[in-house]
């Protein structure tokens, strides 16, 4: 068996919308090792969130299925169950959302130890809750404790939802967004802050953001799957995807990424889209979906079939007909393999 | 006590409730209510009889006049509030607290347990529930401020239910419910911990508004003469009209009294409710 910790297998989700399925996912396949960092990357509305919190248990995969340690996370029972829901952990986005107003932080960091039996009688509470805020650079704990979540800053407030979901010991964190919303200056030492936990804990991290030079950074010896509409178009070693970026997707977006000042040799030149607009959900383009803005379209190709995930080179997998096309024509002489008769998804 | 503003608003950067001119007011009055319905019948003498003045207006002897029994008005007002606010303090928290289970249930649980409660509380809305409780209070003889007040609230519970049933809805779509689901923390601490506290606010205006409806619905019973004879402010009112008191201007007072006592009463109620809410939840002030 694979030693993955989550594994998706084409997992697809659609939603009833006025009556009509809009699918917001097909055909996703991911898997994630124990420890091992994989950022999820694309526009709002390319179904990054929804993969997060379908793998966080929040929402039910409508085909395809998550598994957790090898098993389907829809047939957990029990004690299997139990292990999973704890061993899964989502951090918000939104720091001032996602901890409840009424309670201080000693409650908010109680709850689930008691709950769970994870501390053994209150002396043992109070060491734990405070090593909780100690691992997330939470001090001084004794006077956070007693603190309500108002009374800390944004960026307080999302190491203390850190600390929370670390409380039960999770093998896994999905942060959506989890910087987000947090000022530009705190977002860094966050990000070291989880980085850091990993290393200590082993814990595997998606990390969900639209910011793709976050991702690298975040990421940088991990994986970068890039989305749009709702298919994974591109993934890749993370350095890998920012040097040689193969699905025209990933280039645009690495072209209109704001410069970084500090290695502006990667940058690509700017691209020119055929179209700005992203398409809607309801009115998914044929074929692969970036087709009507691809300034690589060739008619009869692009429109046609949708272009599976294919792996290039090791870890390196795009899911696009031309470029997949073009790297085979310049490996192998032409004409003797075809793309549709070669390569398997 | 701390109470969290009303739901969504957008907490202000330190924890202090200003309190507006309008609650502010409204306590007082309740409060002063409060200390007369209870402190003053140990400081006013008893009324008494007296079949040589009956139906006086105010004057230095009678202040308020006398009923026509001849008993004193004001001691009379003064002996006939506790009962008033008693009832109203068990029939509010008694209604809230039955809207709170089933609202809360409903919503938390859904799908046929909410079907089941909101189909029940539909029910419950269509009937007309002042005239069923009419025939109810006649037919079982009401003779405690309990047993009355347990009767207000079995009627009055289901528009209070449907209120916070919405309001778990809306809640229970938050990002820290959510984190709690993730948690695994159980329906117990989810319902008590992350639903309830959060409508504190919402819940104490709804158990003042469902106090201002008891009175109402206590007042409407005695004056029909459903109740039994006690010493209170709608029983005063019901046999002064009775009475024909309202025929003749030296016996008015003795209607005049306990309805303006049940108005103050009501008014200050009507001002807590409306005065908290606007405290909780700053958004309902008007911009001066």
């Amino acid at each position: 068996m694979s030693d993955s910790l989550i594994r998706l297998e084409h997992v697809g989700k659609s939603f009833v919308q006025k009556g009509r399925h809009v699918s917001a996912i097909e055909d996703v396949n991911l898997e994630i090792r124990p420890g091992e960092i994989v950022s999820l990357v694309g526009e709002s509305g390319c179904g990054k969130t929804t993969t997060g919190r379908m793998i966080a248990g929040l929402l039910a995969p409508s085909s395809g299925r998550i598994l957790y340690s090898d098993a389907d996370i829809s047939t957990l029972q029990g004690a299997e169950r139990r292990a999973y829901r704890l061993g899964v952990q989502l951090v918000h986005q939104d720091p001032y959302a996602s901890l409840n107003p009424t309670q201080r932080v000693r409650q908010i960091l109680a709850a689930p130890l008691t709950r769970h039996r994870l501390v053994r009688g209150r002396d043992d509470l109070e060491v734990r809750m405070r090593e909780l805020l100690h691992s997330v650079d939470l001090t001084p704990a004794d006077e956070v404790l007693g603190k309500f979540p108002h009374q800390l800053s944004g960026g307080q407030r999302q190491r203390l939802s850190i600390a929370r979901a670390l409380s039960v010991r999770p093998s896994f964190l999905v942060a959506d967004e989890a910087v987000s919303m947090v000022d530009v200056s705190i977002r860094i030492s966050i990000l070291n802050t989880l980085r850091r936990l990993r290393d200590e804990y082993g814990l595997a991290i998606l990390f969900i953001t639209h910011d793709l030079a976050l991702a690298r950074h975040f990421a940088s010896n991990g994986r970068v799957g890039v989305m749009y509409l709702g298919r994974l178009v591109e993934f890749a070693d993370a350095d890998e995807l920012v040097r040689n970026p193969q699905h025209p997707y990933t280039q645009a977006l690495l072209a209109a990424s704001p410069p970084d000042p500090l290695s502006e040799r990667h940058r690509p030149p700017p691209m020119k889209l055929r179209q700005d607009d992203i398409p809607s959900l309801l009115a998914r383009p044929s074929g692969c979906p970036f087709h009507p803005r691809c300034p690589e379209f060739q008619e009869g190709i692009c429109d046609t079939a949708v272009p599976p995930l294919v792996p290039l080179t090791p870890g390196h997998a795009v899911a696009c007909t031309v470029r997949t096309q073009a790297y085979l024509d310049s490996v192998t002489p032409s004409g003797l393999l075809r793309l549709d008769s070669q390569i398997m998804p | 006590m701390t109470i969290a503003p009303l739901l969504a608003t957008p907490r202000p950067k330190r924890f202090k409730l200003s309190i507006t001119p309008t609650a502010l007011i409204g306590t007082v009055l309740f409060t002063l209510l409060v200390l007369v319905s209870f402190i003053g019948p140990l400081v006013v003498a008893a009324p008494q009889l007296d079949a040589l003045s009956v139906s006086q207006p105010p004057s230095s002897h009678h202040i308020l006049g006398t009923d026509y029994q001849g008993r004193d008005n004001l001691a009379l007002a003064v002996r006939g509030g506790s009962d008033m606010i008693v009832l109203a303090v068990i029939a509010g928290t008694l209604t809230t607290l039955i809207a709170v289970l089933f609202g809360s249930s409903s919503a938390y649980f859904g799908g046929r347990v909410d079907a089941l409660l909101m189909r029940a509380t539909d029910l419950w809305l269509t009937i007309p529930r002042f005239i069923l409780l009419v025939v109810i209070a006649s037919t079982w003889r009401v003779e405690s401020t309990v047993s009355l007040a347990a009767l207000i609230s079995v009627f009055s519970w289901p528009v209070l239910a449907r209120q916070i049933r919405a309001n778990v809805l809306s809640l229970k779509e938050r990002e820290y419910v959510e984190a709690a689901r993730l948690l695994d923390l159980g329906p117990v601490h989810m319902l008590f911990r992350e639903l309830l506290p959060n409508m504190a606010p919402f819940i104490v205006v709804s158990t003042i508004q469902s106090m201002t409806q008891a009175i109402y619905q206590q007042v409407g019973l005695a004056f029909l003469g459903i109740l039994p004879l006690k010493d209170n402010w709608g029983l005063l009112f019901s046999v002064a009209y009775g009475q024909n008191a309202i025929y003749f201007a030296d016996a008015a007072w003795s209607v005049l009294t306990p309805i303006a006592s049940i108005c103050l009463l009501q008014l200050s109620l009507v001002m807590m409710a409306r005065g908290y809410e606007e405290t909780f939840n700053p958004r309902l002030r008007s911009s001066r």
